[in-house]
C-alpha cells in the first residue's frame, strides 16, 4: 500500500512553507493555531516548523494515516473519500485536501 | 486503577513544570552533563538526583529497616515511573514546601507499605492529571503505536539523602539501597562514584542514560545577592578612596545580572517547549496543507517526497 507514498515531514518543511509566509493573509490564517503565548509573526511559525514537538506530531499523523486513521480523518474534515489510495495513505490524504481546495475555488 | 497514565518526556523542563503544577514552589530541575565538583557546585543546593536509563538492573541488597522512616514506594504503574522518581525526592526532603495536595498525600500514605504507597500514587487524581497534561490529546496520537518513542522503556532511580544516609530509591526493588552515611554537605561527592560506576557499566553497550538534579530554584538567591551588592555599591560610591573596590563590586553585580538573565532565558525556553508539548498540532497541520494547496505547492511537494522516499528505500 505505501509503495509510492509521501511523508508529511517532507511536505511541511520550512523550505517549502517559508516563502508563503511573506503573504500576510497566510500568516493570519496560521496564527490562531499556534500554541498560547507564541509570538504572532512569521519567525515564530518557522521556529514551530523546526521544533521537535511539531515534527513528532507530523510523524505521528503520517503513521496514523497509514494505520487506519485515513478514513476517519477524511470524514472528519469533509474530504472526498473516493480519492485513490494506490500510492499510499499520505498521498491520498494530501490529494483529497487539494481537491477540496480546488472545489472551493471553483465555487467562488 | 481509577485512571490511565500516559507516557511523558523525560526532560528537565517537563519535570520542573510538573513539580510546580503539583503545588511545590521554588524547585528547578536541571540536566547534568558533567559530574565534576565545579559543575555540581553551581547547582547547589541539590535535593536529589534522578538517574534514568533504558535497562533494568538488579543487584545490591536493600535496607528494609529504612522503609518505615522514609517515603519508599514500589512501582505499580509503568507510565508513572518518572513522576514516581520525582516524588521519591520531594517526599523525602523536609526542606521542601510541598503545598497542600502533596502534604496531604504524604500524610495519608505515611503508614502504608511500599506496595500500597505505589498503588496510592497510581490512584491519586491530582498527580495523575498533572502528569497526563504533558501529553497532547491529538485526534491521532496513540501510546501503543508510538512504542518506538525513546522514553517509553526508561527505568528511573532516585538518589536522596535521608536521615543522614545516602538512599537509592528503585521502585522495582523491595526497599531502598543504603549507600552509607552522608551529610548535606558531602552527599553529592558520595553519590558521584555510585553513579559513575553505573555509567561505566552502560558505556560499553547500547544503553542510553540521563541524569537530572532536583534543585532549589536559584532565583530567590540571586535576588538576595542583587540587593546586597546594590547596597554595597551604594556604600562604596560615597567613598572616593574605594574606586577599585567599587569597580569590582560593579563587575560582581553584572555577573549576578547575567545569571538572572540566563535563568530567565532557561525558564522561558522550558515554558515554550512545554506549550508546544501540550499543543494539539492537528489544526495547524491541516491549515498549512490547505495553504500549500491554495498556492499550488502541494502537488510538487508530494512528488518530491515520493522521490525522496524511493531513494531512502534504495539506500
Amino acid at each position: 500500500p505505501e509503495t509510492n507514498d509521501a511523508n508529511l515531514q517532507d511536505v511541511l518543511t520550512p523550505e517549502i512553507v517559508s516563502p508563503l509566509l511573506k503573504d500576510r493573509d497566510v500568516c493570519n490564517a496560521l496564527f490562531p493555531h499556534l500554541p498560547d503565548n507564541a509570538p504572532l509573526d512569521s519567525q515564530s511559525i518557522e521556529e514551530v516548523l523546526r521544533s521537535p514537538q511539531f515534527i513528532h506530531s507530523v510523524n505521528s499523523l503520517t503513521y496514523a494515516l497509514r494505520s487506519g486513521a485515513l478514513g476517519p480523518l477524511m470524514a472528519e474534515l469533509g474530504l472526498d473519500t473516493s480519492i485513490s489510495t494506490s500510492d499510499g495513505a499520505v498521498v491520498a490524504f494530501l490529494r483529497a485536501i487539494q481537491k477540496k481546495e480546488d472545489d472551493t475555488m471553483d465555487e467562488s | 486503577m481509577s485512571g490511565s497514565w500516559t507516557t511523558i518526556e523525560s526532560d528537565p523542563g517537563v519535570f520542573t513544570q510538573l513539580i510546580k503544577e503539583m503545588g511545590v514552589e521554588g524547585i528547578l530541575v536541571e540536566e547534568i552533563y558533567d559530574l565534576s565538583e565545579e559543575f555540581l557546585e553551581t547547582l547547589k543546593p541539590v535535593y536529589g538526583l534522578i538517574f534514568l536509563f533504558n535497562w533494568v538492573h538488579n543487584d545490591a541488597a536493600v535496607d528494609m529497616n529504612a522503609i518505615n522512616k522514609m517515603f519508599f514506594a514500589k512501582q505499580k504503574v509503568n507510565n508513572a515511573c518518572a513522576t514516581q522518581a520525582i516524588l521519591g525526592i520531594l517526599l523525602n526532603r523536609k526542606e521542601i514546601k510541598l503545598g497542600a495536595e502533596l502534604e496531604s498525600f504524604k500524610e495519608i500514605t505515611k503508614d502504608l507499605d511500599p506496595t500500597m504507597k505505589g498503588i496510592a500514587i497510581g490512584e491519586n487524581d491530582h498527580i495523575r492529571k498533572v502528569h497526563n497534561s504533558f501529553k497532547t490529546q491529538e485526534p491521532f496520537e496513540s501510546d501503543e503505536r508510538m512504542a518506538t518513542s525513546k522514553d517509553d522503556v526508561f527505568h528511573f532511580i532516585s538518589y536522596v539523602p535521608v536521615n543522614g544516609s545516602l538512599m537509592e530509591i528503585d521502585g522495582l526493588k523491595e526497599g531502598p539501597v543504603n549507600h552509607g552515611e552522608c551529610t548535606e554537605e558531602n552527599w553529592l561527592s558520595k553519590v558521584k562514584p555510585v553513579i559513575e560506576k553505573r555509567i561505566a557499566q552502560y558505556q560499553t553497550s547500547e544503553i542510553r542514560f540521563n541524569l537530572m538534579a532536583v534543585t532549589k530554584d536559584p532565583l530567590e538567591g540571586y535576588q538576595k545577592e542583587m540587593k546586597e551588592i546594590s547596597q554595597k555599591i551604594h556604600e562604596l560610591e560615597k567613598d572616593e578612596s574605594k574606586i577599585a573596590e567599587l569597580e569590582a563590586a560593579k563587575m560582581d553585580k553584572q555577573d549576578i545580572l547575567d545569571k538572572i538573565h540566563m535563568h530567565e532565558a532557561k525558564l522561558n525556553r522550558y515554558s515554550v517547549e512545554n506549550a508546544r508539548r501540550r499543543h494539539n498540532w492537528f489544526p495547524l497541520i491541516i491549515e498549512l496543507l490547505k495553504v500549500l494547496a491554495k498556492n499550488g505547492k502541494l502537488e510538487p511537494a508530494i512528488k518530491e517526497s515520493q522521490e525522496k522516499t524511493k531513494k531512502r528505500k534504495e539506500a
